[in-house]
């Protein structure tokens, strides 16, 4: 592949700072923000030639989110798979020791702290469910007007009401 | 009161039960054909329902491209360039496949000519009638009578064995034969000293390179004697045209 001569090295020194900062913005951890970006001016680099003489911002920002989205589809969004371990390995000591095993009564609240949550939840109109699902996963307003297509008024009016809806049945104080 | 572990926990048992319910997340195609309003109204809703089950991906969606320039700290981005260029495979520099493949045609240009020029030789020869060897006895010139014509060789042969009689001329310690060549003074062939034998002859093998122009050679035996040599007898041989 060329990078020499064609005007690609420029595009590459005038956007990788931005590609890398929206990485960077998605949350994503220093180190693989620059290995997404690079990955971004690398697949840029593959279709180059098609687009020559125009602007290569529009392709490139599709390109850095369509490698945003790959890399969450691998890594966050499959299940985790429990790390196994064997018995004759080093790294089996519990150090430091476990904290103190919660009591039964600990353990009997908690479940039912939860379930009464989970079941609050399950009970709200599934259009509140889906806001507030996505507020809780640290999306913006915008963010969510645009991912459920409703008006920002609607996700605001919406998330009020979900709140206020659990408060009563979780018996909490406004 | 509800604790924060409780939210992450019943969140955590919310998602799976979607994700258990709606199954795999939208493939990177589809969401952004979502983004750009691409779908039809049925495929919308059921990515925007994908999209709540995976939040994580929704966000990635939604979230903004920036479009500032604030540039990376000083020589980092010379730094990143240079690792960019070292992941990519290498190239090959054009002018040097170029001179490369003019070299190779170069090459083999003179390798079929070569190879054609010696094939070409070696049908020519082939084609050619060919004698293992043409032996004959030589009579020396006046002796002949008739119309005193030369001996003719045959010009296909590949050596010729020329028996050359020593008729008269005795009283020589030693002798020596010469070919020359159609009017050349100076011998193409020589046999060095030769001690006269029992049968007073002398059988010369004379390779065809010597005789390959068409033409009378003369075959010419001198006497030595002293330190002197002295010309005796000379045998003429016709080589035809092949």
């Amino acid at each position: 592949m060329s990078t020499g001569g064609d005007g690609f090295e420029e595009t590459y020194r005038k956007y990788y700072a931005r590609v890398w900062r929206y990485y960077r913005s998605c949350r994503i951890s220093d180190d693989e923000s620059h290995d997404l970006a690079q990955d971004t001016f690398k697949r840029l680099l593959e279709h180059w030639s098609s687009i020559r003489g125009a602007d290569p911002w529009p392709f490139l920002k599709q390109i850095a989110k369509s490698v945003l989205l790959n890399y969450l589809r691998a890594t966050r969004t499959q299940k985790r798979a429990a790390t196994t371990i064997t018995l004759d390995d080093p790294e089996l000591v519990i150090d430091p020791p476990a904290p103190p095993e919660p009591t039964y009564e600990d353990r009997e609240d908690e479940q039912r702290r939860r379930e009464l949550l989970h079941r609050a939840f399950r009970e709200l109109p599934k259009g509140q469910q889906a806001c507030l699902r996505l507020r809780l996963n640290d999306l913006s307003y915008e963010e969510i007007q645009k991912t459920l297509g409703i008006t920002l008024d609607a996700v605001k009016s919406r998330l009020r009401d979900a709140k206020r809806q659990l408060r009563e049945r979780l018996g909490e104080k406004p | 009161m509800i604790r924060k572990d409780d939210w992450e926990a019943v969140l955590a048992r919310l998602s799976a039960e979607e994700r258990e319910e709606v199954g795999l997340p939208p493939t990177t195609e589809e969401m952004l054909a979502f983004d750009e309003g691409n779908l039809s109204p049925e495929e919308t809703e059921r990515v925007r329902r994908l999209m709540v089950a995976y939040p994580e991906l929704a966000g990635a969606l939604a979230h903004p491209v920036p479009e500032d320039d604030a540039p990376l700290p000083a020589g980092e981005l010379d730094r990143r360039w240079m690792e960019f260029q070292r992941t990519l495979p290498r190239r090959r520099e054009p002018g040097r496949v170029l001179v490369f493949w003019k070299a190779s045609a170069a090459l083999a240009a003179a390798l079929a000519i070569a190879f054609g020029g010696l094939l070409w030789e070696a049908r020519r020869d082939l084609a050619r009638p060919h004698v293992i060897g043409d032996e004959r006895l030589l009579e020396p010139d006046g002796q002949r009578g008739g119309a005193e014509t030369a001996l003719t060789l045959t010009p296909y042969s590949d050596w010729y064995l020329l028996t050359v009689p020593i008729i008269g001329v005795g009283g020589y310690e030693d002798y020596r034969l010469d070919v020359h060549a159609p009017g050349q003074q100076n011998a193409v062939w020589g046999s060095g000293v030769l001690s006269r034998r029992s049968n007073d002859a002398f059988s010369i093998v004379v390779p065809r390179r010597f005789l390959a122009a068409p033409g009378t050679y003369q075959v010419v035996l001198y006497g030595v004697r002293g330190g002197g040599e002295e010309r005796l007898a000379t045998y003429s041989v016709r080589v035809p045209r092949a």
